[in-house]
């Protein structure tokens, strides 16, 4: 069976009955997609919310152009772009802000971009667990796509 | 930057003593007891490898947070694992019944203000050895999971790299109560950390 865990910056897919998994996300964000038909999901663990030139060719780092690289490696393993839904998971706000600076809110503008850049190519989202103070560990089951958050006090699956 | 050369290694590692020495001393002025405190390791770590280079995957930890301002930019992040966190608590505030991850205002002020008194004789060696300025932020404390709050640094260098260069000490060596202080310094202090003492990138 297909178990593997990515880091910052990466990101898989794979299909039934494998499992993605994903530690410590911060403001990081979360990207699941998933085909309830083919039984193929995806996980990106993305830093930041858009690519641009000169920002070199890691397609996981960044929220749009982790979304479009899975897309492609999903439908290679036979998913249909029709399908795919999606659920977004992390985007804290991990330390406490008191002059609202830029980076502190990272997490928020991550959030964003992955609602706009999934909107913009119609693809649904179907679950979110954002925002907020803590840490959050993903586990994504793609028999089903049933996506499970650990923090450090709660378990919860969306 | 891909890799350090041996003369950026070891002119990082003897910044990096200079500053942990520093901390230590003020460390163990303050608890009374003598702290004993790593080489500091200097490497280019991927994102995806900082948390286990560190030594601190899959761990929780209170870790205060600090910008680095003036002319080595950076972060500094203070951590402390639940053991070493009682450790210095207790010293503080023996009597306080201590719950690591809802730790109480006056713990966490206690907490933040030994992030305080390390990462500034940390910096204020780095500033008089470097002949810089730098000055730290007010400090942030949060109790999570390391991946999680070490994320923070790291999407600060995110837009301009992939690898974060870790100026990286621990200190309570001798047991389970484990101790870091690391720098992160922003792409243009780490060049210029380098021009500074003259080592070049192909030196």
């Amino acid at each position: 069976m297909d178990n593997y865990q990515i880091g910052m910056a990466q990101l898989y897919v794979a299909k039934s009955p494998g499992i993605i998994r994903s530690t410590g996300l911060g403001s990081c964000i979360g990207i699941i997609l998933y085909d309830p038909f083919a039984k193929v999901g995806g996980m990106a663990h993305a830093m930041l919310p858009k690519h641009r030139p000169g920002r070199g060719d890691n397609k996981a780092k960044y929220v749009d152009t982790a979304i479009n690289t899975m897309l492609e490696d999903m439908e290679a393993l036979g998913a249909g772009p029709m399908n795919i839904i999606a659920k977004l998971a992390g985007g804290a706000q991990m330390f406490p802000d008191s002059d609202k600076d830029s980076l502190m809110i990272i997490g928020e503008k991550n959030i964003a971009a992955a609602d706009e850049h999934l909107g913009t190519l119609g693809i649904p989202i179907v679950a979110k667990d954002v925002g907020g103070h803590s840490g959050r560990t993903l586990e994504l089951d793609c028999r089903d796509g049933t996506l499970y958050i650990k923090t450090v006090t709660t378990e919860t699956k969306i | 930057m891909e890799k350090l050369n041996f003369n950026e290694q070891d002119l990082l590692t003897e910044v990096g003593t200079i500053g942990t020495g520093h901390a230590a001393t003020a460390m163990a002025d303050i608890l009374g007891q003598k702290i004993t405190i790593t080489v500091p390791n200097v490497e280019l770590v991927s994102f995806n490898r900082v948390a286990e280079y560190i030594g601190a995957s899959g761990s929780n930890l209170a870790c205060i947070y600090f910008d680095v301002l003036g002319d080595l930019p950076g972060t500094v992040l203070v951590m402390f694992t639940e053991n070493s966190a009682r450790r210095l608590l207790n010293t503080f505030m023996p009597d306080e019944p201590l719950i690591f991850l809802e730790l109480s205002q006056l713990q966490q002020s206690a907490l933040m203000e030994m992030g305080n008194i390390l990462s500034g004789a940390y910096l204020t060696a780095l500033a008089d050895f470097s002949n810089q300025r730098m000055s730290l932020s007010v400090p942030r404390l949060a109790v999570d999971m390391a991946e999680a709050m070490l994320s923070v640094p790291l999407i600060k260098l995110g837009s301009e790299t992939d690898r974060a260069l870790l100026i990286q000490a621990r200190f309570f060596e001798e047991s389970s109560n484990r101790g870091y202080i690391v720098f992160f310094p922003n792409q243009g202090a780490t060049t210029r950390l380098l021009e500074i003492f003259g080592v070049g990138s192909d030196g």
